[in-house]
């Protein structure tokens, strides 16, 4: 039996290797008063390199490892919206730790192992490879949600997210296991039946391909298996929660697109329908516990699973390119998502009290331009004409349609229009109540780093609206194989 | 003992790490279902690998149990900072978030 050593092609792993080396530097800050400004930088740099890098290797298709990763188009657009949703977090985490919080530097170190683990999973082509690449990326979040450990409600939500995201692990595991027996391999571009086995290959291939998507569903919180989601995003530190909101959810989609890239020839439809059937889910029982909550975060957490929703359904057109509408989706989500959770981040006070949609009474009249934004962020979610969400979702919906999918689309417009009643209370209650005497926030907020990020977030979000045709464009090319 | 006495076998026990999942409340014993379900796949890892004479599956056992002792880890020191704030490990009567 011979053995050849793989290429290991370690330029294939360089952004990762870099967001290591940043993390481990981080684990050793040590200088007192200036700590909290100088991990945050730290941070930063890490992340800005690492996307800087994405224009360098656009177009190459670098392969490493034997071919276990893959650095194409369509990681290398998955790659720069989770740093951008990254980005925006450490912003966030910036404003929302106080100096008093200790382990600052920890905190940073396993964001970046986070994005590692993202990186990884989106890079992967073999089932192990991301299968790791998720046990990084949740070993880290679980840790993250518990940061502050003498806050009780954000240690039951760590112990909720870790006790179902382990579990979620297990199922995703064992579909890995049917997998490689129906297959021999865990590669998803290498897919072969094997001969003579085919009496049980075929039953095994499509338990193994169910239970995939299971647990896969599980990270990217899509009903039925999202009852971890609005408890974990309630608990956690709101900046975390802005972070697991958006992030696991791109890694996971883009999986579910590669598994599905992967297994294109060999009958997809057990796929199509597990998908339909989520997608369907989501979007009513996302939208509809939506209506009922009072907490502004745990209303974002339920809007979240809606929206995984639709991005599921430009999956099931995934042989006709489907694959364009979720990034495109996928990256005004990451704009309008992490700006809603921006507001909230602005507005926590304190960090074990939840955050009420009344306690935005009168916001428009003492801070115009965090009201402002906060309604683009709000329209755009729902969908409305003038906001880049609006021509999201027709993208999503155009390819479900021609998927041959019409009844998931008229699902999920008819939940759309339901949407519209939680986004506009929101905006209802900033606008048209009466001013308090004593705003959330204090009268003088002074124009800082924070309120000009989320204006250039929402101006984004404006833009991509007025002309899609560009990000569209790049969105094309990447999913072209 | 054949091929299939091995998958069911680890069938079955991840079957019972599930149900044990559902049914039981106490964190640490939630903790070790996972762990039971997570072994169970190294057993039917092994015996696929057997079965199709290949290596891979043996060698993925060994990632998985890393993968497990670091998720064991977390959880553990999870569960511990749940005792010393609520003073139980009872599932059912950690509930300040519902909604």
């Amino acid at each position: 039996m011979n053995f050849v050593i793989p290429d290991v092609n370690l330029i294939s792993l360089l952004p990762e290797i870099i967001l290591l080396i940043f993390a481990t530097i981080l684990l050793f800050v040590q200088t007192g008063s200036e700590k909290k400004r100088i991990c945050a930088l730290l941070a930063f740099i890490g992340l800005v390199i690492t996307l800087v890098m994405v224009p360098f290797y656009w177009g190459k298709g670098i392969e490493g490892f034997g071919g276990l990763v893959i650095r194409d188009n369509f990681s290398l657009m998955c790659q720069t919206m989770i740093i951008v949703a990254v980005l925006l977090a450490v912003v966030y985490s910036y404003q929302y730790l106080v100096f008093e919080d200790k382990n600052i530097g920890e905190y940073y170190a396993l964001t970046l192992t986070s994005v590692m683990g993202m990186n990884i999973m989106i890079t992967g082509t073999d089932l192990i490879v991301i299968f790791l690449g998720m046990e990084i990326l949740s070993i880290s979040l679980y840790v993250l949600v518990a940061f502050f450990k003498t806050v009780r409600e954000g240690m039951e939500a760590s112990v909720k997210y870790m006790l179902l995201g382990a579990f979620a692990s297990a199922i995703f595991l064992l579909g890995i296991s049917f997998f490689y027996g129906a297959s021999g391999k865990t590669a998803l571009n290498a897919f072969v039946m094997l001969d003579g086995t085919s009496a049980m290959a075929m039953p095994l291939f499509f338990m193994g391909l169910s239970l995939i998507l299971v647990g896969l569903g599980f990270k990217i919180a899509s009903a039925p298996f999202h009852m971890w989601a609005p408890d974990a995003y309630e608990g956690a530190p709101t900046s975390v929660a802005s972070l697991l909101s958006v992030a696991p959810k791109i890694a996971g989609l883009a999986v579910i697109f590669r598994v599905g890239i992967g297994m294109a020839k060999y009958s997809p439809e057990i796929m199509m329908t597990i998908i339909a059937f989520m997608a369907v889910t989501s979007m009513i029982v996302g939208n509809f516990a939506a209506l009922r909550q009072s907490g502004l975060v745990r209303m974002l957490a339920y809007s979240g699973i809606a929206q995984v929703g639709y991005m599921l359904i430009s999956l099931l057109g995934i042989r006709e390119g489907g694959g364009s509408a979720l990034l495109f989706y996928l990256f005004i989500y990451v704009l309008m998502n992490m700006g809603a959770f921006g507001i909230a981040v602005l507005l926590t006070k304190e960090k074990d009290k939840r955050l009420l949609i009344e306690d935005m009474k009168g916001l428009a009249g003492q801070h115009p331009i965090i009201a402002f934004t906060m309604a683009v962020f709000l329209i755009s979610m729902a969908g409305i004409p003038p906001m880049g969400g609006f021509f999201a979702k027709f993208y999503v919906f155009k390819h479900g349609i021609e998927a041959g999918y019409l009844w998931v689309v008229i699902v999920a417009i008819i939940t759309t229009v339901v949407s519209l009643y939680y986004y506009f209370r929101v905006i209802i209650v900033m606008y048209m109540t009466e001013e308090e005497e004593k705003g959330i926030l204090p009268k003088h907020a002074e124009v800082n780093l924070f309120n000009a990020v989320l204006v250039a977030v929402a101006l984004l979000i404006i833009v991509l609206g007025v002309i899609p045709g560009s990000l569209l464009e790049i969105a094309q090319h990447a999913v072209a194989f | 003992m054949g091929f299939y006495h091995y998958l069911s076998f680890g069938i079955i026990l991840f079957s019972i790490g599930v149900v044990g999942f559902i049914i039981r409340n106490n964190t640490v014993v939630l903790l070790m279902s996972v762990e039971l379900m997570l072994n169970s796949v190294n057993l039917i890892f092994v015996a696929f690998s057997r079965y199709l004479h290949g290596t891979e599956g043996q060698v993925y056992v060994f990632i998985t149990m890393a993968i497990a002792a670091a998720e064991v880890a977390v959880g553990l020191a999870i569960v511990i900072s749940i005792y010393r704030l609520f003073g139980t490990l009872d599932i059912s009567k950690i509930k300040l978030l519902k909604g």
